[in-house]
């Protein structure tokens, strides 16, 4: 369908279905017949979680579907130029791709050739698309990346990309899809990888390309919060359909769809601290509608707190090889002091490279030889024999960030979950150590059938929740959170951050939450602590850093949060 | 009137043109003839050095005819002394250690070559020949063992030259086998200067004055001969017998000068198959080491094949003059281990008696050897001189008496079904061979399970086995002895308790054997001394020390164009005496 | 964009159980792949029944004449070979022996016993043919299948239990340890393969089944050790084994119980390709006399007999080890190729 008071449409997407054969007999249906338009020079969201089919949709458009196992009915019309692409011969589409329509991907190192400068990639655009000579297009190069604001061009052009830095490598990414000027650039993705301070640099990047090339951007993410930024229109998919599409506004304001309404309020918000984060399912199933739970939860540490991990002058450093016999040392942290209250949160935010994983590992001695102490119940956790440690790494556990790689494949779940308990040898006998399983399983809201099946049965956020389980087998004082819900879709974020409170408040765990999700860090945390390259930059109680953040850096963190929709925008 | 078939062939000198092309089975070890003892080896010492005596090519029985010396020698003294007459005019072939002269043979080079097998840096396997028997030798030699060099400028009373070419042998006691020993092919003489000039390398040098040179020599690889450029002159003219053979061969040779064949090629070949195919493809010409694949070539009834007829490929059939036998190891103990069959106690001689009988010797010549051998009843193999043709071995295949025989004796079979010793003890036979010989160790399997004893295989490389042979410490093994010289005695040797730790390898000393085998050396051959080999083969069969098993046949196989071959049983090879007529068997 | 994809299917998989349940699946579904199984299963069973003797028991006993054709040949008229100048044929029995202190008890034997033993009743043609003493080659062949896949079996798991603890202490330990064990595995791999095994064979004097298992076992053990180093490096840096190290697990713990099983797989593929491989060299060592022992057979020692046989026409034997080896190397392989693609399949 169209939308209304739409301007000239540049791709019309009429009824996609695209079909997925994962073996002999099983088939899956990965977009289940959309339609919708992307008007010129306009900027269009694409929104949904994982599996809604938002990017099997953008890859339908260029023709990258994997040929081996997807199929497109007949049926189905992408509409470009009065041509349908997808009953176009693949010479006449490759004269597309690059020049009319590109594609920028999440990930910029693994989407760069890493054996080729930036300066060649660029240049391959353009002398094959637009026919320019070498020296031509090495011109227009230097062009491009002044253009997307990457310093020192001239050098820069004959780099390669493992010599740039996140940001830079997305920027060039946008100089190559924006080197023939095409009429629509594709964005998959593209921040979600970055800091936030950058993620608000490229966003800018972007909107001031569309705005002078008058091209449209489809733009595809998971986050709400970054749509209101910088969309016209919206796009909401679920498990393949659409859910509700219309202009940014209307969608914000005044969101017809239960999902899209969920979507909108399962994010932490800065404004509101709700005691439970509403998930998806209540919207979704008939009973009080949205926001059910109003009441707030206040946080913040009083001061006399009693004090369960006291850490002082942390410090830690890499040594690598250089040249035949010298060593060059990266401190990754560098002095880094806070306490941390029993039955609180400490939130732990900064961008990568700040060195706030570091910090966790090393606490749990996994890191190696550290400087510093961190008095744990009267010891020093930092200066205790390996063969001692034992009993104390009970006490203290960490949740890792990536579901699908903290747990190992070839164990059940009743296997991981006893695997501690073997360990540590509690409880006295097999079955009491099975009745405990099944104990953590209900606790962490997972069915008791789970014991016997494999991680990969499993949806991210479960695995989250086995892995919260697993620690919680041992039953610790301190659990260390590594960016634990950073890499789950919002509405399952919503249910493990629940999960966790709920833990929390029945076990007085102390938490120590690292994320660089500001939003998320201000929702589960009493106290915060800022980093930024291996120093402590400010600690606040998390109201107050809000509010009134002291450091500049702070600061710029804070106002690179992608606010939503504000309101109309001037245009 | 003369006709023209009649008349003689021209004579003149060897033809360069002509290479005859033959194979070694083994590699050789070398061309000195006090350093090496094998059979190949020796071969290309007896075309490159002039002996004392020879063998007449033609004449069976063998015959001892003069070579360097101008005539058989005379004995004097109750056989006690040998007198030999030098020819003049034969000279050793050029080489630097001459220092450009022509260096004529003398009796001295004789002296002097003799006295070689007793230099304790020879370590000459081939003393024996020599040890015991010339006066004065044996003592300077235990002299030069003691002082570690040998003096070669002192007298030794046993070998005097009285003049240039005159040398005259005074020996202990009296020997008729001398004249054999100075006919075979090691006692060649050898120039002192090539020798003092060679120092430890002499193996590769090899400086005669016989009819063959060595022109080329690649190690393990290829041998190549070429005619003596300075050889005297000798012209084929030996005597015809009753072998229709001999007449054809003299009508062909009959007054040509030797050797007729200019080179004389060797290639070291380790497989049958490629000796097989070298030589029906036409690049070798002589051939007989084919016993493995003789069916391809010839009949049941003993002929070559139409095929081959019809190309023209002539077959020569005789008994090698060797015997193979399974010796027992006749010690009390090997080492410091009990041997169980060693000894000379009744319940032994009935345990080697029950493996012989057991031994599958007519399977060995019909199915490994591919019936190309003839059973060997006695140590004294055809064709040499104390050979009996009516002798029947008094052990016969009987495995029903040989188990009734181990029962008899308290051999009793333990619970794993193999038999122990009457005290209780373990029997293990241990057999050693070398990698090769798998047929035969399943031949000996086979027999020692039929009488339900246990074997255990040894495996070593063959120099391995020598050297433990020596020292008595090989329990069982197949061993197979070859003519040296066309005389009985030098197989009976085998057997004398003396020779324990050189050529007697199973150690057997027998009181009653050696003193017969000492009255049979003081007699020449004759009915007399067969009389003696008679009782001392009767003697070996009642220890039991041997088991005899066979002689092979050899077929030698020669391309068309070779005349003049006929197998002489002492010589070790004929090259000299052919010729190739590319015209011949069209 | 591939994880999208991957994602997009994930999710919506239905309920399966765990990695050899799903690979045995994917395995009955090729139908090349079950078809090789059988023939593996085939030929194990002719092991164990060869083994517990319930075939191919009285291999080692002469049935047939020597060298008797297969049957669908029919029988050879002459055999053995020309006949030598001057033998003497037949038995020879009343020779005296003057000396001889046993004729008196060997008299007494002979009349006791009375008639000669009677000979086997040989048959002149056999299933399969005989060898050059009458053995039935078809015997032979299972009793050689027995030996030449008892060997391959033995010496591959041999290699593989080295090379999966070896692997496992470099990948997981690196360091000196590393480098110890690369050095070590370097020595072992820069000689050539049939180099090494026959310089091994000729120092070892022993001979027999269990040093050919021996020498092919600690020779061997390079090429998984190599795969397994590689997967232990690999595997040790992944965050699940950080959380095994967080929860407390030893290192024993997490090199066997944890990484292990994320192994197997690739042992276990690396040692059906090292079943064929040592089943092919055992061949090699016994064809070239380094191998079992006179009392035991195998393919390599009927190949060895066959040598001397073929110029004599005598083809059988040659063909029946060749056939059994062919079809257990290429059904092996295809089966190893099979199980490779189960456990690891790529979409199709």
């Amino acid at each position: 369908m169209t939308f209304a008071n739409s301007p000239e449409t540049l791709i019309g997407i009429r009824d996609l279905k695209v079909d997925f054969r994962l073996d002999r007999t099983t088939v899956t249906q990965a977009v289940k017949g959309i339609s919708l338009d992307i008007p010129v020079n306009s900027t269009v969201a694409l929104v949904g979680e994982s599996g809604s089919g938002k990017s099997v949709t953008a890859l339908a458009i260029l023709g990258l579907l994997p040929r081996e196992n997807s199929t497109v009915p007949p049926g189905s019309q992408i509409l470009y130029g009065g041509r349908n692409l997808l009953a176009l011969a693949p010479g006449e589409l490759q004269k597309l791709r690059g020049a009319d329509i590109s594609m920028i991907f999440q990930e910029p190192m693994s989407s760069l050739n890493p054996v080729f400068t930036i300066g060649f990639q660029i240049t391959e655009v353009l002398t094959k698309h637009l026919g320019m000579t070498g020296r031509q297009a090495r011109a227009r190069a230097l062009e491009l990346l002044r253009e997307v604001g990457i310093p020192e061009p001239e050098t820069k052009i004959d780099a390669y990309p493992f010599q740039l830095s996140g940001g830079q490598q997305q920027r060039a990414m946008i100089a190559i899809a924006i080197a023939c000027e095409p009429k629509l650039l594709i964005a998959d993705e593209p921040t979600t990888a970055l800091d936030v301070t950058i993620q608000k640099q490229i966003l800018e990047l972007i909107a001031a390309l569309q705005k002078r090339l008058r091209m449209s951007v489809l733009f595809i993410t998971h986050d709400l919060a970054l749509v209101g930024e910088i969309a016209d229109y919206v796009v909401v998919m679920r498990e393949g359909d659409i859910r509700e599409q219309g202009r940014v506004e209307q969608i914000f304001e005044a969101p017809r769809d239960a999902y899209t309404r969920a979507l909108l309020l399962c994010r932490p918000q800065l404004t509101r601290r709700p005691r439970r984060l509403p998930v998806i399912d209540d919207f979704m199933k008939p009973g009080p509608l949205a926001g059910g739970n109003v009441e707030e939860r206040s946080r913040g540490l009083r001061g006399d707190e009693e004090i369960i991990l006291e850490v002082r002058h942390l410090g830690k450093s890499f040594y690598s090889r250089e040249g035949l016999f010298g060593k060059r040392e990266f401190k990754a942290v560098k002095d880094v002091s806070f306490k941390l209250a029993r039955g609180k949160t400490l939130g732990i935010v900064g961008e990568s490279g700040s060195g706030k994983t570091t910090v966790a590992l090393t606490l749990l001695r996994l890191r190696g030889e550290s400087s510093g102490e961190a008095l744990f119940d009267g010891k020093d956790l930092l200066s205790i024999p390996q063969d001692e440690m034992m009993p104390y790494k009970r006490r203290i556990q960490i949740v890792f960030q990536n579901p699908y790689a903290s747990l190992n494949p070839r164990f059940t779940i009743g296997q991981l979950l006893m695997e501690p308990l073997h360990v540590h040898r509690i409880a006295s006998s097999e079955g009491e150590r099975r009745d405990r399983v099944y104990k953590l399983l209900e606790e962490v809201g997972l069915p008791e059938v789970s014991f016997f099946k494999y991680p990969h049965e499993f949806s991210g956020g479960q695995r989250q929740r086995i892995a919260i389980a697993r620690c919680l087998t041992m039953k610790p004082d301190v659990l260390i959170c590594d960016e634990a819900v950073s890499a789950l879709d919002v509405s399952i974020q919503a249910q493990v951050l629940n999960l966790l409170q709920d833990l929390q408040d029945e076990h007085h765990m102390s938490y120590i939450f690292i994320s660089h999700d500001l939003a998320v860090v201000k929702y589960m945390a009493d106290q915060v602590m800022v980093m930024n390259e291996g120093e402590v930059v400010e600690v606040a109680n998390s109201d107050d850093i809000y509010r009134n953040p002291q450091h500049p850096y702070t600061k710029k963190l804070l106002s690179s949060i992608p606010q939503g929709w504000r309101g109309a925008r001037a245009r | 009137m003369l006709s023209a078939l009649t008349q003689p062939a021209v004579s003149h000198a060897a033809d360069m043109s002509k290479t005859l092309r033959v194979t070694f089975q083994v590699a050789e070890t070398g061309f000195d003839p006090t350093r090496t003892s094998d059979y190949y080896s020796g071969m290309v010492i007896e075309a490159i050095y002039d002996r004392l005596l020879t063998y007449d090519y033609l004449a069976r029985p063998s015959k001892l005819v003069p070579l360097a010396a101008e005539s058989l020698p005379l004995i004097t003294d109750n056989g006690k002394t040998y007198t030999f007459k030098i020819k003049k005019g034969i000279y050793f072939t050029p080489d630097p250690a001459f220092k450009g002269k022509r260096r004529e043979l003398t009796a001295e080079d004789y002296a002097y070559s003799i006295k070689r097998f007793f230099d304790p840096r020879n370590r000459s396997p081939y003393a024996f020949l020599f040890e015991g028997k010339i006066v004065g030798l044996d003592e300077l030699g235990a002299r030069a063992r003691k002082a570690g060099r040998f003096d070669y400028d002192a007298k030794v009373p046993g070998l005097e030259v009285p003049d240039r070419y005159t040398l005259r042998i005074h020996l202990k006691e009296i020997d008729y086998g001398l004249s054999h020993i100075l006919a075979f092919d090691l006692s060649g003489a050898v120039a002192r200067e090539v020798i003092e000039l060679y120092g430890e390398d002499t193996s590769a040098h090899p400086v005669g004055s016989g009819p063959y040179r060595l022109k080329h020599y690649a190690r393990s690889s290829k041998i190549i001969l070429e005619a003596n450029p300075g050889y005297r002159e000798k012209i084929w003219d030996f005597q015809p017998g009753d072998d229709p053979l001999d007449k054809e061969i003299a009508a062909q040779m009959k007054g040509k000068r030797l050797p007729a064949i200019g080179n004389v090629e060797i290639s070291i070949m380790e497989e049958t198959q490629s000796r097989w195919l070298a030589f029906e493809k036409g690049e070798t010409d002589l051939e007989y080491q084919l016993w493995d694949v003789a069916t391809t070539f010839m009949t049941a009834d003993g002929k070559l094949k139409p095929a081959f007829l019809k190309r023209g490929i002539k077959l020569n059939r005789t008994v090698d003059p060797e015997i193979t036998y399974t010796y027992f190891n006749m010690l009390e103990k090997i080492g410091d281990q009990p041997n169980p069959v060693g000894g000379y106690s009744l319940e032994r001689i009935a345990l080697r008696r029950a493996i012989a009988m057991a031994y599958k010797t007519g399977e060995r010549i019909r199915i490994l050897r591919k019936g190309q051998a003839v059973r060997a009843e006695h140590p004294i193999p055809p064709g040499i001189a104390g050979y009996d043709p009516n002798y029947v071995n008094s052990i016969p295949y009987d495995p029903k008496t040989a188990n009734a025989l181990l029962d008899r004796f308290g051999y009793k079979k333990g619970a794993d079904g193999y038999r122990r010793m009457p005290d209780g003890k373990p029997l293990v036979i241990r057999f050693s061979s070398t990698e090769r010989d798998r047929p035969y160790d399943e031949l000996m399997q086979r027999s020692l399970d039929s009488i339900a004893i246990r074997l255990e295989i040894h495996k070593d490389r063959f120099p391995e086995l020598l050297k433990l042979e020596r020292r008595c410490r090989i329990m069982m093994r197949n061993a197979a002895w070859i003519a040296d010289y066309p005389d009985g005695d030098n197989f009976m040797q085998l057997l004398y308790g003396p020779n324990t730790q050189q050529s007697n390898n199973a150690c057997y000393q027998s009181p009653e054997f050696d003193k017969l085998y000492e009255k049979s050396k003081t007699l020449p051959d004759g009915p007399e001394r067969n009389k003696l080999y008679w009782a001392m083969a009767r003697r070996m069969e009642a220890d039991t020390a041997w088991i005899m098993n066979d002689s092979r046949v050899r077929n030698m196989l020669m391309q068309p164009r070779v005349i003049g071959y006929k197998r002489h049983p002492a010589l070790h090879q004929e090259w000299m005496y052919l010729d190739l007529d590319s015209s011949a068997g069209k | 964009m591939t994880q999208a994809v991957a994602l997009a299917i994930g999710v919506q998989r239905a309920e399966s159980p765990g990695l050899w349940t799903l690979a045995w699946r994917r395995f009955c579904r090729d139908r090349v792949g079950l078809a090789s199984f059988l023939i593996v299963v085939f030929f194990f069973g002719l092991m164990a029944a060869s083994g517990l003797h319930l075939i191919a028991a009285d291999w080692s006993k002469e049935v047939g004449v020597n060298y008797a054709p297969p049957t669908f040949m029919g029988p050879e008229v002459a055999d053995g070979g020309p006949s030598a100048p001057g033998s003497h044929g037949g038995e020879r029995t009343g020779v005296e022996n003057p000396f001889d202190p046993l004729a008196g008890v060997l008299a007494e034997i002979r009349a006791a016993s009375g008639a000669a033993s009677v000979a086997e009743a040989q048959s002149p043609t056999l299933v399969f043919g005989g060898d050059r003493w009458g053995r039935d080659v078809l015997q032979k062949t299972i009793k050689g299948t027995e030996t030449s896949m008892f060997v391959g079996l033995v010496a591959a798991l041999l290699a593989a239990f080295l090379a999966t603890v070896f692997g496992a202490l470099a990948g997981y330990y690196g360091g000196w340890i590393d480098d110890f064990f690369n050095w070590f595995y370097s020595v072992f791999t820069s000689i050539p393969y049939l180099l090494l095994i026959l310089a091994i064979a000729a120092v070892l004097n022993q001979k027999g089944t269990l040093t050919v298992i021996l020498i092919l076992g600690l020779t061997g053990w390079t090429g998984i050790f190599r795969l397994v180093r590689a997967e232990y490096l690999k595997h040790k840096v992944r965050e699940y084994i950080q959380a095994a190290d967080a929860i407390g697990a030893s290192h024993a713990r997490r090199m066997f119980v944890h990484i292990l099983p994320n192994v197997s797989h690739v042992v276990l593929v690396q040692l059906s390709l090292h079943v064929v491989l040592f089943i092919k060299s055992e061949v090699v060592l016994s064809f070239l006399g380094f191998g079992v022992g006179v009392d035991t057979v195998s393919w390599g020692s009927m190949l060895n007999e066959a040598q001397s046989e073929l110029i004599l026409g005598y083809w059988w034997q040659l063909a029946a080890a060749t056939l059994a080896m062919a079809l257990l190397v290429t059904g092996f392989s295809l089966f190893t190729d099979a199980l490779r693609d189960a456990l690891d399949p790529k979409l199709k």
